[in-house]
């Protein structure tokens, strides 16, 4: 079994034959959204299914800015408080946000008009949902 | 294979509109407050991965059902039967046509190859795709392994999959250590095995001539401790070299008996308990060494310890107050602090591997529960409840707990069951026959 190997080179190595690399970060994956959506119905696509309770107990907020079609411009996501390495909780709600904020705004966001292509950021909480 | 519901609504969408959109227009930030989310799985496709070579159509389809079974059990992954797809994969480097991915509501989409290298081994190609954003999750990645480790090759794909999508580590490439059990209740005979998380690959271990218990595993999965009946009466542990099933013993006085041992962390150390005369306490080992440490010195039952990850402390059950409860103390010895509140029993505790909560055994009022806290005893859960349920380990990701339950009755049985540490996703874990006392090992492929 030689798996374990190549496992181990391509965990140090980001490299392996044939050209294919390992990602080893989280990545988003979106869901369609057919028509823009007003900002507050983010939450039919903040799926918490994959959070851990102590996730799904932090509270983040994201500051987000949008393109000229509502859309949420990805590099723009950001927390609005550094969140530490080692908190893992609060890293996994946040990732868990920006992919409903991503997730919903695919057709882009019914937003007041100072929003849309300006730059300005509109700042969104996630809090503690309750089973 | 039990499936959350397709969409379950936690509640009505209730969004507090912190000031109302119009507010923004006063120049000051929108901000908008989300208090309820969704609990759904998600839909992912899966065609039959494409046989690059004339022997390896079945391995094609084989390994493409292992890694579909993987991500449905996690209770998270909702798979579209290959009756409903539209697009059909014939190359492995083939652009992906996301419209027709669309049409039937993929999220993501898994496709692969598998080549048959003709020295006896075969190559496992893969690739996650973002259907909606319409393009790769990740880039591809591929396995080499003979060909009679295509269920580990698909459960590596699997993990990598998990692991993109949650964020989180997968635990599939693991194995578990168990008592497989046979014969009536009152005599029941018992054998050491191992399997794949899955259920696959049983292997046995030992006979059936001695009562066995408590198989657990080292951190690199190459040895297992367990507790064998002697016959004198007493109880002894006993390592096992699973490369070469060769055991032997850890050392014991006469009339003693040595029970519940678990590595520590790091593999250096085994806690276990030893009871002579009606008492028994806990014990740390060096292994290097055989140096050996008395942690507790108490006139009652100490049982159970379980390590913290960093190796600095030990959780473990008492009834040195008059009921079974829980408690911490430092690995080195030191006054133990009680952890568990509850007016029923508590048993078989074990941390976390993410060191943040407490699984263990909860019985009251005639029920028996696993449940996990927090390991200063805060935030008490209850998962499950039955006539029975004991026993539980730890996922390699800390995020499944795997346990044992049996019915009640003369025909009672035991079996291993999972559950999410949310309670949610409980379900029966296809081991062979009568089964118990679950260890979970270590992930392998890391």
């Amino acid at each position: 079994m030689t798996m374990s190997a190549i496992m181990t080179m391509s965990r140090n190595t980001g490299w392996i034959a044939g050209g294919l690399i390992v990602a080893t970060v989280a990545l988003t994956l979106t869901v369609a959204a057919e028509e823009p959506v007003p900002l507050s119905e983010i939450g039919r696509c903040w799926n918490v299914a994959s959070l851990p309770p102590e996730a799904r107990a932090a509270d983040v907020t994201l500051l987000v800015a949008f393109d000229a079609d509502g859309r949420p411009i990805r590099r723009s996501i950001h927390s609005s408080a550094p969140i530490a390495p080692e908190d893992t909780a609060t890293r996994f709600a946040f990732e868990a946000a920006r992919r409903a904020v991503v997730r919903c705004g695919e057709a882009g966001y019914d937003l007041p008009a100072e929003y849309v292509g300006t730059g300005q950021s509109a700042e969104i909480t996630f809090s503690s949902p309750e089973d | 294979m039990s499936r959350l519901p397709l969409r379950r609504i936690l509640s009505a969408i209730a969004i507090a509109l912190l000031p109302a959109m119009a507010a923004a227009q006063d120049s000051g930030p929108l901000r908008i407050e989300i208090t309820e989310g969704v609990v759904e799985p998600l839909p992912f496709a899966i065609p039959t991965f494409i046989a690059e070579t004339g022997g390896a159509a079945d391995a094609a389809q084989d390994i493409t059902r292992v890694i579909a079974a993987d991500l449905r059990g996690t209770g998270l992954f909702r798979e579209i039967p290959a009756e409903a797809h539209i697009s059909t994969v014939t190359n492995f480097s083939s652009p992906v046509q996301y419209a027709d991915w669309r049409a039937i509501n993929a999220q993501a989409l898994i496709t692969g190859s598998v080549e048959a290298s003709g020295n006896g081994q075969i190559i496992v190609r893969f690739r996650l795709f973002d259907v909606v954003a319409g393009q790769p999750l990740g880039d591809g990645l591929q396995f080499v392994g003979g060909a009679d480790s295509w269920r580990r090759m698909a459960h590596a794909v699997a993990d990598q999959v998990y692991e993109r999508i949650t964020g989180e580590s997968g635990y599939f490439d693991t194995r578990v250590a168990f008592i497989a059990e046979d014969g009536p209740k009152n005599a029941r005979l018992t054998r050491l095995a191992i399997m794949d998380y899955d259920g696959a690959n049983v292997q046995y271990l030992s006979d059936s001539q001695n009562l066995v218990l408590a198989p657990r595993f080292s951190p690199d999965g190459g040895t297992l401790l367990f507790t064998r009946l002697l016959p004198d009466g007493t109880a002894g542990v006993f390592y096992m070299d699973l490369a070469t099933i060769a055991t032997r013993p850890l050392a014991q006085d006469p009339g003693t008996s040595l029970f519940t041992p678990r590595f520590s962390p790091d593999g250096g150390r085994i806690a276990f308990s030893i009871s002579e005369g009606g008492n028994s306490d806990i014990f740390i080992e060096t292994l290097a060494s055989g140096q050996r440490t008395r942690l507790t010195s108490s006139p009652s039952i100490e049982a159970s310890p379980s390590f913290s990850p960093d190796g600095s402390q030990i959780v473990f059950e008492s009834d040195r107050t008059g009921t079974q409860q829980l408690y911490v103390m430092p690995a080195t010895g030191g006054e133990p602090t009680r952890i568990s509140r509850g007016s029923g029993r508590y048993g078989t505790p074990v941390w976390s591997p993410r060191g943040d909560l407490i699984a263990f055994t909860y019985q009251a009022e005639g029920r028996f529960h696993i449940g996990v806290m927090r390991t200063d005893g805060t935030g008490e859960r209850l998962l499950t409840s039955s006539f029975l349920d004991e026993g539980p380990t730890w996922a390699p990701n800390g995020r499944v707990i795997m346990f044992t339950r049996e019915t009640a009755g003369a025909d009672g049985a035991p079996a291993l069951y999972s559950v999410d540490i949310s309670g949610r996703n409980l379900q029966r874990v296809a081991a062979p026959g009568m089964a118990s006392d679950p260890d979970w090992g270590p992930q392998l492929s890391r």
